[in-house]
């Protein structure tokens, strides 16, 4: 939100931005939309067939899922600490919307270079990451807050792969920032867009260890201990239930959004595609089409949702491949290999950037 | 800091039920376990939540009526009780049931281990978040499935046996059938056992979890897979041999399937290689079943007697021990159903591990609860068992309901 408000109308803009477009409405579609390609995705990996009647191949259930967990009787524990327990949810989609809030999926800012969130500011990526920590604590206090012996088990898991994982995800989002030279989500993707083909060499490492940290931080198969079913029924949900389950389920459908968009912001090169084509018609002509039109508006949103579906796709694939693991072997599998891989890959970007990338006479 | 004492931080001890109802059990039983941190210091089996009075039942039913009803103990393993109360019928009688009916008798006794222990490792899979291989390995016990529909007609209960032989013939018209059921089941199965083995998130769970060494199994008497995982050399149809198990033993092409590991990967390998090993049986039976008559006429009184019949059940060695008293009931007839024998060492085996492991561990016995829930009552205090008549159980209930009642909305 760059744009100073001056006149009624940039105000009435920017408040159709934040509730609609590539605010709430569209990014709630979106998770819908993204959970129902996982369950397919996941189903058809298992030879099922998922989600079918409800709309066009069932792409309505989601939604119908959402509706009826709204409708159902709501309760709280008795021991429960009733404000916090109630809280936990509409914080969590609070924070995840907020998350989602600084991807850049269309222009909104014209008078800037290149494509914009919503949220764009330098420094956001620290904030994302305190946002993404932030989600996790809130994890934590949900299963504590339930005083479940499920729920306080699934909590302290919860807390076991935030110490494990938080480390590997936050170094894999600074090598794009390192490389591009800056601290600010939407600037790192278009820095990073027109920097030369060799970054990609160096992104490539960064970005499997971001997809298994996300996988990790999503809490989804293999790394899903902290709501396990089978072992302690949900872990940290377990007391949830009616709309505050509804809400928790959208929070966890944006968080994937969210994965998915950051992966495909700063490691895939956001929502620019047929630009990379090394044509004049299609990275002078159409850059410039898109940038300045209406054209921007229906291609950029299209490009960044077709390749976060492919990281969808990704995730979805890594769920239905592996068994769960036990927390100790995570705590253990992520500080003796993510950790060092991070590492490593961090020291590569830097000898590169330092010491490489100028003997090669790279910018 | 200071004190020269090392200090030792004791995480708190939280009681954890897995039970009655839970996810990770498919039948209703009580797990208590004391965890610290995620540590299982203690564990306390309490079984019983569905306790049907069949025993009882079958003494006020006649002999065939009975086959029915105890098929019905369990839903997974239907043919071994169902046969082996026809094996004891028969041993009561003392009469001698035509070579066919017992190639077809252990045939579906075979078959019925083939779709049971791939329903395990199904559940198995479940148990540690394999989703995937799970809807897999249920996909192609579809194949069992339908193969012993087509021999019977029934999917789950079959009730193929009949005192004095079996119900149904096997036509040749179906063999080439089955045997081609047997293939594709045998191809699958060794790509499943290739997954138990190779693929590391499910190895990485079941290696070195749950340990039941070999002497703790043999003194608890531990039967069946866990026992033959453990090293124990149990098996009925090794040790003493029934019904078309003799001859085919006689070939000396089956050996018994051991594993020395004495964890929950020991008891998976078994438990999938011998899956492997009752196809070959299968195919044996099928290739070598003799022509004739499928059922001996028996008379409906049973001579007064006193019967033992083992049979290996897909779960471990099953007894049925039955008085027989002149008429067409019997006297008394009492079931020792596989899982009974294996939840003895299952608190020894739940201790020590972590809490993740213990629905895999509860798993790995392949528990049938309904086979085993009797009414005796285990103090775990003092380890003191009593059995308690129904009356007694009502007037405890009740006073246990007033003490508790139910909270108010």
């Amino acid at each position: 939100m760059q744009i100073f408000a001056s006149t009624p109308l940039d105000i009435l803009l920017q408040i159709l931005w934040v509730l609609v477009f590539p605010g709430i409405l569209f990014i709630t579609t979106l998770a819908l939309l993204w959970e129902w390609v996982d369950r397919k995705v996941y189903a058809r990996m298992q030879n099922r067939i998922g989600p079918l009647h409800t709309g066009w191949r069932g792409i309505l259930q989601p939604l119908m899922d959402f509706f009826k967990l709204l409708g159902k009787e709501d309760l709280t524990p008795e021991k429960a600490d009733g404000r916090g327990f109630a809280a936990v949810p509409v914080v969590m989609l609070v924070l995840s919307l907020t998350l989602c809030m600084f991807l850049p999926v269309v222009d909104v800012n014209p008078s800037m270079p290149g494509v914009q969130g919503i949220l764009s500011f330098e420094g956001d990526l620290i904030l994302i990451l305190f946002l993404s920590t932030l989600v996790a604590i809130l994890i934590i206090l949900a299963g504590y807050f339930s005083s479940n012996p499920f729920g306080q088990t699934g909590a302290a898991r919860t807390g076991m792969l935030l110490v494990s994982f938080e480390i590997p995800l936050i170094i894999a989002l600074i090598i794009p920032a390192t490389l591009a030279g800056s601290l600010s989500v939407s600037t790192i993707m278009n820095t990073l867009v027109r920097s030369s083909p060799a970054t990609v060499w160096l992104l490539m490492l960064p970005f499997i260890i971001f997809l298994i940290t996300s996988e990790a931080e999503l809490e989804r198969i293999p790394f899903d201990v902290s709501h396990a079913e089978t072992e302690i029924v949900h872990g940290w949900q377990v007391e949830y239930s009616g709309k505050k389950l509804a809400l928790i389920h959208l929070a966890e459908d944006i968080l994937l959004v969210y994965s998915a968009g950051l992966a495909t912001t700063l490691f895939l090169g956001g929502p620019y595609l047929l630009e990379f084509i090394p044509l004049r018609l299609f990275s002078v002509d159409f850059a410039t089409l898109a940038a300045t039109t209406w054209v921007g508006w229906v291609y950029y949103p299209l490009v960044f949702m077709l390749k976060s579906a492919v990281v969808v796709v990704i995730l979805s694939n890594m769920r239905a491949a592996f068994a769960r693991w036990r927390i100790d072997q995570i705590v253990r599998y992520a500080w003796r290999v993510m950790v060092p891989l991070a590492i490593l890959s961090l020291f590569i970007v830097q000898v590169a950037l330092v010491y490489v990338f100028p003997m090669l006479g790279v910018v | 800091m200071t004190s020269t004492e090392k200090r030792v931080v004791i995480p708190p001890r939280v009681s954890i039920p897995i039970g009655p109802q839970h996810p990770a059990l498919k039948e209703p039983g009580m797990f208590k376990l004391t965890i610290e941190g995620e540590y299982i210091v203690d564990a306390e089996v309490n079984i019983g939540y569905n306790h049907r009075g069949v025993e009882k039942l079958a003494e006020s039913n006649t002999h065939i009526q009975n086959l029915y009803l105890l098929a019905r103990i369990c839903g997974i393993c239907s043919a071994t009780h169902n046969g082996n109360y026809a094996q004891a019928v028969e041993f009561a009688a003392e009469v001698e049931i035509p070579e066919r009916a017992k190639y077809i008798r252990t045939l579906i006794w075979e078959l019925d281990r083939i779709h049971s222990h791939i329903l395990w490792l199904g559940v198995a899979f479940h148990e540690v978040g394999f989703d995937t291989a799970f809807m897999y390995t249920w996909r192609d016990r579809e194949v069992v499935m339908d193969m012993l529909e087509s021999i019977s007609g029934n999917r789950v209960h079959h009730d193929m046996n009949t005192v004095g032989g079996v119900r149904r013939n096997v036509p040749d018209e179906l063999v080439p059938r089955l045997l081609r059921g047997l293939d594709r089941l045998e191809e699958r199965m060794k790509y499943y056992r290739d997954v138990v083995i190779y693929e590391k998130t499910f190895w990485d769970r079941v290696a070195g979890v749950g340990i039941l060494e070999t002497d703790v199994a043999k003194r608890t008497g531990a039967v069946g897979p866990t026992a033959r995982g453990s090293n124990v050399p149990v098996d009925v149809r090794f040790n003493d041999p029934t019904q078309a198990y003799i001859p085919m033993m006689d070939t000396g092409d089956f050996e018994m399937v051991l594993s020395d590991r004495c964890d929950v990967a020991g008891r998976s390998v078994v438990r999938v290689v011998e899956t492997l090993q009752a196809i070959d049986m299968c195919r044996w039976l099928l290739q070598n079943m003799p022509d004739g008559p499928i059922r001996e006429r028996v008379r409906p009184r049973i001579q007064p007697n006193e019967v033992l019949a083992r049979h290996e059940a897909p779960r471990g060695e099953l007894i049925h021990y039955l008085v027989t008293n002149g008429t067409d009931k019997p006297e008394r007839i009492k079931v020792r159903a596989p899982t009974h024998a294996n939840w003895v060492s299952m608190a020894h085996t739940l201790r020590g591990n972590y809490l993740a492991d213990a629905p895999i561990i509860l798993a790995a016995i392949d528990p049938c609860y309904s086979c085993t829930d009797r009414v005796v009552i285990v103090d775990a205090e003092d380890d003191t068992m009593e059995l308690v008549p129904l009356d007694v159980m009502r007037v405890r209930a009740n006073k246990w309901y007033k003490m508790h009642p139910r909270r108010e909305e």
